[in-house]
């Protein structure tokens, strides 16, 4: 092979290995499924593959039929409905936290992640303990005062525990922006003579609105994609992510609910445009970072309100939870609103019943994070450290299954290996496989922020002191990587312990998860068992998290600062 | 002392198609056994890229790499047994201090007991004995510097390669650093080569030295030789301060040439450019430091003489620079080492000078980063 004097760069084996690795796995997981995907969902139902079959019938439904095109406008609905609420939610309590003086920060801060660790259709479950047809406070507020609570199905259930369950995106991406935005800023503006309603109008809020933005686009992408939530709140309240459940559930007709998958990842396409727009802006206004912290106001009244709106807000979104908890210790409900003997009864009866998909869920989150931790290293190596003019194709293919919604994954997925030449359907390889395509970018991006981190003399100098590739990498370049592929580690074993929306398209008799048991338990009414397991995957997904910042040392917050 | 590093027509280019750039274009260079030999030049003049050529971290587009009768061309850096401190240091930070130095022992899979005489040995030579524990961060920028250097030395490499070492450093340090960097490769009687773009520091570490640009050496000698006989108006103006007079080529024998100042005068000037074949009528630059230049009466003794007027006197602390106008386009500075009486801004006097201080260019060459 020529030298770099003719542009050629020398063949790297460890490049060639790993990219010929990589580019095998993306090909045939993600690259396959998806072209089959999007092939199936121009084919009529059933139908063979050939030219002159395809047809948009599938496509064509959003204006023939009611049913697809309120599931899309509801779909639409909710998902703006709920960032515009997460906005008024979240901004203040930004502003709050990054600028009053008020006690206990950190803590805030971390209670604010919360939401975003624990399974959003847990949280929907939680407001049905709460505001059900047989709710606490339903029958609370009808026994003291007499009053029917309209029913929580529905739209507003539905956007209640979206604006609940994501806010914090909002607030901790404002808060971000607003604590580091340099007080240089704001000072000059006001020796210039601006009062504090003109600096807030001027500098602070543009200075931040990228980030916000950022913040309503992801919340926008999360709540058209989500499953459980209204699979949970929806009942005859159909949206796209429901939608194609029933029509895989109710017919098993892949190629409609591939084109309703396609729909979706339109949109989402076009929301991840917008994001990675506003990104780019954002880092432009980051650039100059911050060298003292903004000040903070100080005034009594301001620092009262700071406080209550936090605790509120907080209270709110956290209650629920605490309500699942209770529920899953009560044995008897009085006829008032609160249980009246508690016991372990559910907890037995949930080790009894739903042992195994306890098993399942621990065994399916190591496999496809131990997978997508060493392969999203690798090519986080290759990418940056080898292969940098060719890095954006990695960077895209990897990047793909961010815009394809869960329940899209698991769509294309079955596609991929229910027929052809490799079957999978039915095994644990397949819940394995969908994790590992759709967890393995978060490894990846946080592996590769990592090693942009790392100096390149680093691993020279070791080369200079007479140390071969292997060694270099095991001794210096993995141990300094090692912080960031454990964040992205731990982000992606506890959400995949909480994943819902893909395994509900593919998960078997055999291997279905914890995420599943509980939702079979909803549907059965069975609140107590379900409260139970749903309490073991909070403190599961709770304790790795929490691992993971004990040993990088790190707040919980910060892993969630990716986007 | 035979020679023990050998550069042959090296070039290295970076990029492909269109935007192909030549870092280093033809560079040759012999470096002695045990001597430190120092490549200088403004930043972008090729002399990192070079280092990092002879450390095999960059592999030549073209041209051969010798050391001690080895082709070095394609050989993998690790395997070169060579010492390397980098300008940012590249200390590990997730190993403690006598992990970083230990480390090139390691690879060489040397006895525990062995590894642990050897990294003393070599923080003793450093100055920095009993820190074993320590991590980096821990550690000062001049401590940080020499844990490189100890790291860089300690499994006793053939050859050490510096980049920039002291640049990271406040001005006092960077003084002492150097001469303890000169001490310690003494005694470690090492093959050096040093990069850097400071002159004052080139000048005083180096026994020999190289002035690179624009990818090429444009001269080599020791520091005496390439101060005092610049080969180019860039070299002369890059090493130091320069004073350039304009004038006319009269004449040309040998070495020298004679010039025709403004003033009317006519010398014999040493050619500082070997290069140049001057014709008659020819504009020439000539050269000479600022502290050649005395002024007030020397009661005859100068070869040259030139009328001029202060215009600016700047106390340096050390020396006092006066500017002073002679009619060219530029001032010409003088350097006194204290302040000449009854010469404020505004007095007439007279420069002098010896004609062996003096060397002519062509009067086309400008000093680097200036327009023509």
């Amino acid at each position: 092979m020529k030298s770099a004097c003719g542009g050629w760069r020398r063949l790297d084996p460890v490049a060639v290995l790993v990219l010929g690795l990589a580019g095998l796995i993306l090909l045939l997981f993600l690259v396959y499924p998806i072209s089959r995907i999007v092939l199936n969902s121009f084919l009529p139902t059933d139908a063979p593959f050939a030219l002159t079959n395809l047809t948009l019938e599938h496509f064509a439904r959003f204006a023939s039929s009611s049913l697809y095109r309120k599931a899309l406008v509801r779909s639409l609905t909710v998902s703006l409905a709920a960032s515009l609420l997460a906005l008024c939610l979240g901004l203040p309590m930004a502003f709050f936290v990054a600028r009053v003086r008020i006690p206990g920060k950190t803590v805030l801060l971390s209670l604010g992640t919360l939401p975003l660790v624990v399974p959003p259709f847990l949280g929907a479950y939680s407001w049905i303990l709460l505001l059900g047809r047989n709710g606490i406070l339903t029958n609370l507020v009808k026994r003291v005062i007499g009053f029917q609570l309209p029913s929580i199905y529905g739209a507003s259930g539905i956007i209640l525990a979206f604006t609940l369950g994501y806010f914090p995106y909002v607030f901790l991406l404002a808060y971000g922006a607003l604590a580091s935005a340099d007080p240089s800023l704001e000072e000059s503006a006001q020796i210039m003579g601006a009062d504090r309603w003109r600096i807030t109008r001027t500098i602070t809020l543009p200075l931040v609105t990228p980030a916000i933005a950022a913040g309503m686009v992801i919340i926008f992408m999360q709540s058209l994609g989500s499953f459980g939530v209204p699979a949970v709140l929806g009942g005859e309240y159909y949206v796209l992510t429901t939608l194609i459940y029933f029509q895989i559930v109710g017919y098993f007709d892949l190629n409609a609910a591939g084109a309703i998958a396609l729909v979706s990842v339109g949109f989402t396409a076009v929301s991840l445009f917008l994001l990675h727009h506003l990104s780019q802006r954002r880092g432009y206004i980051t650039v100059t970072g911050a060298t003292r912290a903004a000040r903070e106001l100080q005034g009594r009244g301001i620092r009262v309100v700071a406080m209550a709106y936090c605790v509120l807000v907080l209270g709110v979104a956290l209650v629920p939870h605490l309500i699942i908890l209770m529920t899953s210790f009560a044995e008897t409900w009085g006829r008032g609103a609160l249980p009246t003997a508690f016991s372990l009864g559910n907890y037995r009866r949930v080790f009894a019943n739903a042992w195994a998909p306890m098993q399942n869920s621990l065994f399916l989150a190591t496999v496809a994070t131990v997978a997508a931790g060493v392969l999203g290293t690798l090519m986080a190596y290759v990418a940056v450290r080898k292969a940098l003019r060719s890095r954006w194709v990695l960077d895209l293919t990897i990047t793909l299954p961010f815009v394809f919604p869960g329940i899209a994954v698991g769509v294309a997925i079955l596609s991929g290996f229910s027929s052809g030449p490799l079957v999978l359907s039915g095994t644990w390889m397949i819940l394995a496989v969908a994790y590992l395509i759709r967890r393995m970018p978060y490894i990846f991006r946080s592996a590769s922020a990592a090693l942009t981190q790392i100096d390149p003399a680093m691993e020279e100098a070791s080369a200079t002191c007479g140390a071969a590739w292997l060694r270099t990498f095991s001794r210096i370049t993995f141990p300094l990587m090692l912080p960031g592929i454990l964040a992205g580690a731990s982000i992606t074993f506890s959400t995949l312990l909480g994943e819902l929306s893909t395994t509900i398209i593919l998960y078997s008799a055999q291997w279905k998860t914890m995420t599943v048991a509980i939702y079979e338990y909803l549907l059965a009414d069975l609140l107590g068992p379900a409260s139970a397991l749903g309490t073991l995957l909070t403190v599961a997904v709770l304790a790795s998290m929490l691992l993971a910042n004990k040993l990088l040392g790190r707040t919980l917050g910060s892993l969630f600062r990716m986007v | 002392m035979a020679v023990s590093l050998v550069l042959e027509r090296v070039c290295k280019e970076f990029g492909a198609g269109d935007q192909r750039v030549a870092a280093v274009r033809d560079v040759s260079l012999q470096v002695q056994e045990g001597e430190i030999f120092t490549l200088l030049g403004p930043s972008g003049c090729g002399k990192t890229t070079t280092l990092r050529l002879i450390a095999g971290l960059e592999t030549p587009s073209a041209g051969k790499i010798i050391f001690d009768g080895r082709d070095f061309t394609s050989l993998p850096s690790f395997r070169r047994n060579l010492g390397m401190v980098f300008q940012s240091y590249a200390l590990y930070p997730h190993m403690s201090i006598f992990e970083n130095v230990a480390y090139g022992l390691r690879v060489r899979r040397l006895s525990e007991g062995e590894i642990r005489r050897r990294v003393h040995e070599a923080l003793d030579l450093v100055g920095l004995a009993g820190l074993d524990a320590r991590r980096p961060a821990q550690l000062s920028g001049g401590q940080q510097q020499r844990i490189a250097l100890a790291r860089a030395l300690v499994y006793g490499p053939r050859l050490l390669l510096l980049d920039e070492p002291l640049s990271n450093l406040d001005a006092k340090l960077r003084v002492y650093m150097r001469e303890e960097i000169r001490k310690i490769q003494q005694r470690a009687r090492i093959t050096t080569v040093y990069v850097t773009h400071d002159q004052e520091e080139a000048l005083s570490i180096s026994d020999r030295l190289a002035v690179m640009y624009g990818g090429r050496v444009v001269q080599a000698g020791t520091p005496t030789e390439v101060y005092e006989a610049p080969a180019s108006v860039g070299v002369a103006d890059f090493l130091g301060k320069a004073n350039f007079l304009e004038a006319e080529v009269v004449a040309w024998h040998r070495d020298r040439v004679r010039v025709r100042l403004m003033s009317g005068a006519a010398l014999d000037v040493a050619r500082g450019d070997p290069t140049w074949n001057p014709v008659e009528g020819e504009a020439a630059t000539l050269f000479i430091r600022p502290e050649r230049v005395r002024l007030g009466d020397d009661r005859g003794r100068a070869a040259v003489r030139l009328q001029g007027t202060v215009t600016r006197l700047t106390f340096l602390g050390g020396i006092v620079r006066y500017a002073l106008d002679v009619g060219g386009a530029r001032p010409v500075l003088a350097d006194e080492q204290r302040l000449v009486p009854d010469l404020g801004v505004g007095t007439a006097t007279t420069l002098h000078f010896d004609l062996a201080d003096l060397r002519a260019y062509p009067g086309t060459q400008r000093p680097w980063g200036e327009t023509a």
